[in-house]
């Protein structure tokens, strides 16, 4: 009666946070979904006149942007001046020259992207004088643009359907392979747990990284494979767990009366040891996907993650990180996203073992 | 201070955690050398009541009213002043000595470090102190013990300690939170001689806390009996056991589950026999320790016949819950099992699964027994499933249900799941779930020590009725001689995995003729409150 | 306690040989070979490059020489730094590893372990938040997003620390490494110190301390010694989990130690080089649990009689 009480408290602070993490779960999860179609650009559409691009919410181009591009455009055709006025949406250019101006320089205003194809004003034009509208191309980089060109929040959202779908995959491997392997031999015990265990420890004497890196040198960097590489690697101490759990389970008085009753083995596994593991197997989960994703981050780092075009938070990040002298919200932005899916996911892990008790890192 | 004011006077404490209370309104008094004892079931509050004197209850509890020590209110003290009187003045022993010793430290040192907090001794002096209190409570060797961890010594030299350690600043008050519950019949009875003896060489008044009342009733001066938060009844102990006034006091003083009258047939045909049973464990070395091979049942031979219970007693570590898992081959032993005629010491696991059916067990502990993520349907027709495969969905629930009504349950329990019942419900389920299947044996080990004592009567005589019904045998084990009473035809008692006694159970409970039996037969009658009555009427 | 070093001992002897042996033969699959990037090399030349190094024999004879080598505590000659036998290059890149690794884990117990137990404690309302930070930062920050940071802050922006670099172990070039190496490992010790702590505190014994008047300070002493029990159990995995983080952080700061050669290594199919990060690090883990096992039968007399 007195335990019920206290946990009642401790259930009301824990369940806010449940709520918060897996609101921002899905809100990151539907936004790597869905994002990438909503937004306006395509996550490898290359915009040659905006690159590395800081973060804004006001349209593109901006007053300068203007400027610097009208001069840039100007000297290319080798015009000697050029005036514009700004009507709304489009400005009303006039570009003057002694030499006579072909009208086909106007493709290099149409090449532009910060323009849309412009219309020349027949009244005011003559061989040396140029005038057209040009309407303004409106364009938003809430994020801005990556060293190529491209829009970043668009490449992070996509990003992010990669490494959450690594982190999911792969942890669904280790969550197989684990269960199956510690329930065995835990539940069968002797020599095979002796020796299934000691697997495990050959296994495990290699920092996982070393065996990733190995693993994606020898595979080569498929996607599949790549998942594939970390949930066998992964799997050990999900294997341990569940060992562990297995033994304890053993030992209950339910089990006994399973055998008393003349259960078989399978039947017991199934029916009475993997459920009542089922705590602490998602419990660890919740640690496992993180430390996945963030496996794939460093592997992608590494140069060794998953191959162009397909990005993940890991690539977007190192080249964030390579150049560092540009502006910082290259790195920024999808290390938010990345650590925010971390956090939410950590602290759901968190307050998951607190409710069923289970323990452990 | 005047003699006759009381040392402690509890007034009209409350325990709330939260939403709930679970201590209402609780006001007594205690003298200087008096002993009172407070007796209830689990969640009667009586351990919350002191443990809200001392301020040990958890931050979540509240606690209001007052507790006056030397006219001081316990209850709003500050920690620092309350640390002056806990451990000097009032000394508390707790139930579960394993758990409330420092596990990391030896035992000579925490009884030291209790004596240099309140009565500034040096290290060697408090050392000295600790040797000589050790000796005190009867510990053997106690300079050498006074260096063991609480993990080297058994259960009753654990309470020891604790008694040394609470004693060791010769306190006004001593609290004894069910100091022996955890114990042994044999250890608990010296246990309590220990106690007894210190408080009148000491002149201590004693808070006893326990829900046996017959335990209590040779030193208690005053009885207060608790249920779910309030004292239903007070009074000195002649006058509760003579003369109890509410109904839950009665209940709780009501002698042993009665024996049902029934006379096994003397011509049955065995149903069961076992000869040269043994089994044996080797307990893997420790960081230290090299390997060692334990005997858990060491050569025993016993038959049953059918209709018949054979009662197994003996103390924690005889062995007996082993012989009654070899007997149905749950656990790997040497030797020769027959049972209706039918040998089955060379049958593998594959083998033997037929005929589980006809041999089941019912487990102690009703909260482990059944899985926690089991529907009760599915726990009651998981047997089925094995020995009658084809039977359809509709059939076994049909069976349940059946199942259900012949242990008295509702079967509209079907569908929930263990942790919603009560310890007794959860019990009977375990019955029916060995019952649906028609065995002919069932091994029943310890079936009503985890319950409280107004459910055992009850579990009590369900199995009994059964028996008569279906003509069942049982293996009833348990250490506790009043179980035995109500079941047994036959008794064997056990000690260190060998039967030092057998024979029918009239003999060995009334005239043992081992010295063990004697001495389990002896503690039993100290505790039997029936016993108790008989006594007092014929003083 | 000699009996339990003996037989853990001769446990590791199969699980060291076992690891090797799944090095070398999964390394030979990959395709390619270690002069593959060696740029028009007239294959007469490449043949006895190749005879050279012993790569021509069968399999199970380089597999065999191999292990004859290494039992004499010779890793062989690196194949891409041709100049160079493993163990030279080894004798000056472990010892940066193992000094980055060492003082990043002392560091983040330092950190960590007040931290958690001042979180469990709570002497003040801010410990709580403090170690909440410090926790977020540690999980949801990689090593590769705080270095940059951190480089960007402390060596562009206000030039107090060397951006990158070595330069032979001068204490401000370490001081970056260490710190972004540890920040991980601060978060789960601060974790694992304050969960245990709590658990502790509501043990029992505690109860029965506080039973008996003794003080607040002598209780966190008692208590601390059963919290740090977990933190001990996880000095193995931290171990793992520093040199997993040191190859990303000797990249970042462009630090010459195990890790870059091993990546390099992985990549040029320089068999030895990749050997033998394999079996010394193979070696190194085991050795430091036993190490941890050991420990924890001090701390723990349970263990010890069990």
């Amino acid at each position: 009666m007195i335990e019920a009480a206290i946990n009642e408290t401790a259930a009301r602070k824990g369940r806010l946070s449940i709520t918060v993490s897996l609101a921002i779960l899905i809100l990151v999860g539907l936004a790597c979904l869905l994002g990438p179609w909503l937004t306006p650009h395509s996550y490898d559409r290359v915009y040659r006149d905006y690159v590395l691009v800081g973060p804004s919410l006001v349209a593109h181009p901006s007053a300068e942007e203007l400027d610097t591009s009208l001069a840039v455009l100007t000297r290319r055709i080798h015009a000697d001046t050029s005036s514009y006025e700004r009507h709304g949406g489009s400005l009303h250019l006039t570009l003057t020259s002694a030499k006579p101006i072909d009208p086909r320089v106007l493709r290099f205003f149409d090449h532009s992207d910060l323009f849309g194809p412009a219309q020349i004003i027949p009244g005011e034009t003559n061989e040396s004088t140029l005038a057209f509208d040009l309407p303004i191309r409106q364009t938003y980089f809430f994020f801005g643009t990556d060293a190529n060109g491209r829009d970043l929040l668009t490449r992070t959202l996509i990003a992010g359907r990669i490494s959450l779908a690594v982190g999911l995959l792969a942890s669904l491997v280790a969550l197989l392979i684990g269960v199956a392997w510690g329930a065995t031999a835990g539940y069968l015990g002797g020599r095979i747990d002796t020796l299934m265990m000691r697997i495990v420890e050959v296994v495990y004497a290699l920092p996982f990284i070393f065996l990733v890196i190995l693993l994606v040198v020898i595979f080569g960097r498929n996607f599949i494979l790549i998942f594939v590489a970390i949930g066998a690697v992964e799997w050990l101490d999900m294997a341990r767990i569940v060992r562990g759990q297995t033994l304890s389970i053993k030992r209950r008085d339910y089990v006994a009366a399973a055998e008393a009753l003349g259960a078989t083995s399978s039947a017991i596994l199934w029916r009475h040891i993997i459920p009542n593991a089922a705590g602490p197997i998602t419990a660890y989960l919740t640690v496992l996907v993180p430390r996945v994703i963030l496996l794939e981050s460093f592997v992608s780092f590494l140069g060794l993650g998953v191959q162009e075009p397909l990005t993940s938070w890991g690539i977007l990040i190192a080249d964030g990180a390579r150049n560092i002298q540009a502006p910082i919200h290259l790195l920024i932005f999808p290390a938010l996203f990345l650590g925010l899916t971390l956090a939410a996911l950590n602290q759901l892990g968190e307050n998951w073992r607190d409710r069923t008790g289970a323990g452990g890192a | 201070m005047d003699k006759a004011s009381p040392v402690l006077a509890f007034k009209d404490v409350h325990v709330r955690y939260g939403g709930n209370e679970v201590v209402k309104g609780v006001s007594f008094t205690l003298a200087r050398g008096e002993v009172t004892a407070i007796a209830g079931e689990s969640g009667s509050g009586k351990t919350q009541t002191m443990l809200a004197a001392l301020g040990l209850l958890g931050p979540e509890a509240s606690a209001t009213g007052s507790v006056l020590f030397e006219d001081r209110n316990l209850l709003a003290l500050p920690e620092g002043e309350l640390n002056h009187i806990r451990g000097k003045r009032i000394a508390i022993v707790f139930q579960e000595p394993m758990s409330a010793l420092d596990p990391f430290v030896p035992v000579g040192k925490q009884i030291a470090a209790v004596m240099r907090r309140h009565e500034k001794l040096s290290p060697s002096q408090a050392k000295a102190r600790a040797i000589e209190l050790l000796d005190l409570v009867g510990i053997p060797e106690p300079d050498r013990r006074a260096c063991a961890y609480v993990h080297e010594l058994s259960g009753g030299q654990r309470q020891r300690v604790a008694i040394a350690m609470a004693v060791s600043c010769d306190p006004d008050v001593l609290i004894a939170d069910e100091p022996t519950t955890a114990l042994d019949v044999t250890v608990e009875a010296r246990i309590l001689d220990l106690i007894t003896e210190l408080k009148t060489r000491l002149g201590m008044a004693m808070v006893f806390i326990s829900h046996d009342l017959g335990l209590v009733r040779r030193f208690a001066d005053t009885i207060h009996v608790m249920r779910a938060g309030d004292i239903v009844e007070s009074g000195s102990t002649q006058q509760i056991f003579s003369t109890p006034a509410h109904d839950y006091t009665k209940m709780l003083l009501a002698a042993a589950p009665k024996r049902t009258s029934r006379v096994p047939r003397q011509d049955a045909p065995v149903l069961l026999e076992a000869r040269d049973l043994c089994v044996t464990y080797t307990l893997r070395g420790g960081l230290m320790s090299p390997r060692k091979e334990v005997r858990a049942v060491d050569h025993v031979s016993l038959a049953l016949k059918q209709g018949q219970t054979l009662g197994l007693v003996g103390e924690s570590g005889s062995g007996k819950s082993t012989l009654g898992r070899a007997i149905l081959k749950l656990v790997a032993a040497s030797g020769h099992i027959s049972f209706e005629d039918r040998d089955l010491t060379g049958l593998d696991r594959k083998a033997m699964r037929p005929l589980r059916h006809q041999m089941q067990l019912v487990f102690q502990d009703p909260f482990g027994s059944l899985s926690p993520r089991m529907t009760i349907s599915d726990i009651v027709t998981e047997g089925l499933r094995v020995h009658e495969p084809h039977l359809t969905r509709a059939n076994r629930a049909a069976r349940a249900a059946q199942a259900l009504s012949e242990v008295r349950l509702d079967a509209a329990l079907l569908q929930r799941f263990p942790h919603e019942l009560s310890g007794g419900q959860r019990q009977r389920i375990a019955i029916a779930r060995a019952m649906i299947l028609k065995p002919k044996l069932v091994v029943l080990d310890e079936p009503t020590s985890a319950l409280d004592r107004s459910v055992q009567a009850d579990i009590l005589d369900l199995l009994a009725a059964l028996q008569k019904d279906h003509n069942l045998s049982y293996i009833c084990i348990s250490h506790d001689l009043s179980v035995m009473r109500a079941m047994a035809d036959d008794i064997a008692v056990m000690k260190e995995g060998r039967i030092i006694e057998h024979g029918p159970a009239v003999e060995i409970l009334t005239a043992p003729k081992t010295l063990y039996a004697q001495g389990l037969v002896a503690a039993a009658a100290l505790k039997d409150p029936e016993n108790a009555r008989l006594l007092q009427l014929l003083q | 306690m000699l009996r339990l070093f003996l037989t853990r001992i001769a446990a590791a002897i199969p699980t060291l040989f076992a690891v090797v042996t799944l090095a070398f033969f999964v390394m030979r699959l990959a395709p390619g070979g270690p002069f593959d990037s060696e740029r028009g090399l007239d294959p007469e030349i490449l043949k006895n490059v190749q005879h050279a190094y012993g790569l021509d024999l069968p399999l199970y004879k380089q597999y065999g020489l191999y292990l004859w080598s290494l039992l004499h505590g010779d890793l062989g000659p690196s194949l891409h730094w041709r100049d160079f036998s493993v163990n030279d290059i080894f004798s000056v890149a472990l010892p940066i590893s193992m000094q980055i690794g060492a003082e990043a884990l002392v560091f983040a117990l330092l950190c960590g372990v007040p931290l958690g137990m001042a979180a469990a404690i709570r002497p003040y309302s801010w410990t709580l938040w403090l170690a909440r930070i410090v926790t977020l930062c540690g999980i949801a920050v990689p090593a590769f997003v705080v270095a940059p940071l951190l480089q960007v802050a402390f060596g562009l922006d206000l030039h107090w620390l060397p951006v990158a670099g070595w330069e032979d172990g001068d204490w401000r070039h370490q001081i970056l490494p260490v710190f972004t190496l540890a920040l991980p490992q601060i978060a789960v010790i601060l974790r694992l110190t304050q969960a245990a702590m709590r658990d502790v505190l509501s043990a029992p014994f505690i109860r029965t301390l506080r039973a008996f008047g003794l003080p607040a300070s002598h209780i966190y002493v008692h208590a601390f010694r059963a919290a740090c029990l977990p933190v001990l159990s996880y000095l193995g995995p931290a171990a793992a989990g520093l040199l997993t983080g040191t190859v990303v952080v000797e990249t970042i700061f462009a630090i010459p130690s195990l890790g870059r050669y091993f990546v390099d290594g992985a990549l040029g199919r320089d068999y030895t080089i990749v050997m033998g990060t394999v079996v010394v690090v193979a070696l190194f883990i085991i050795v430091f649990n036993l190490f941890v096992d050991l420990a924890y039968g001090l701390v723990d007399p349970r263990v010890r009689h069990d």
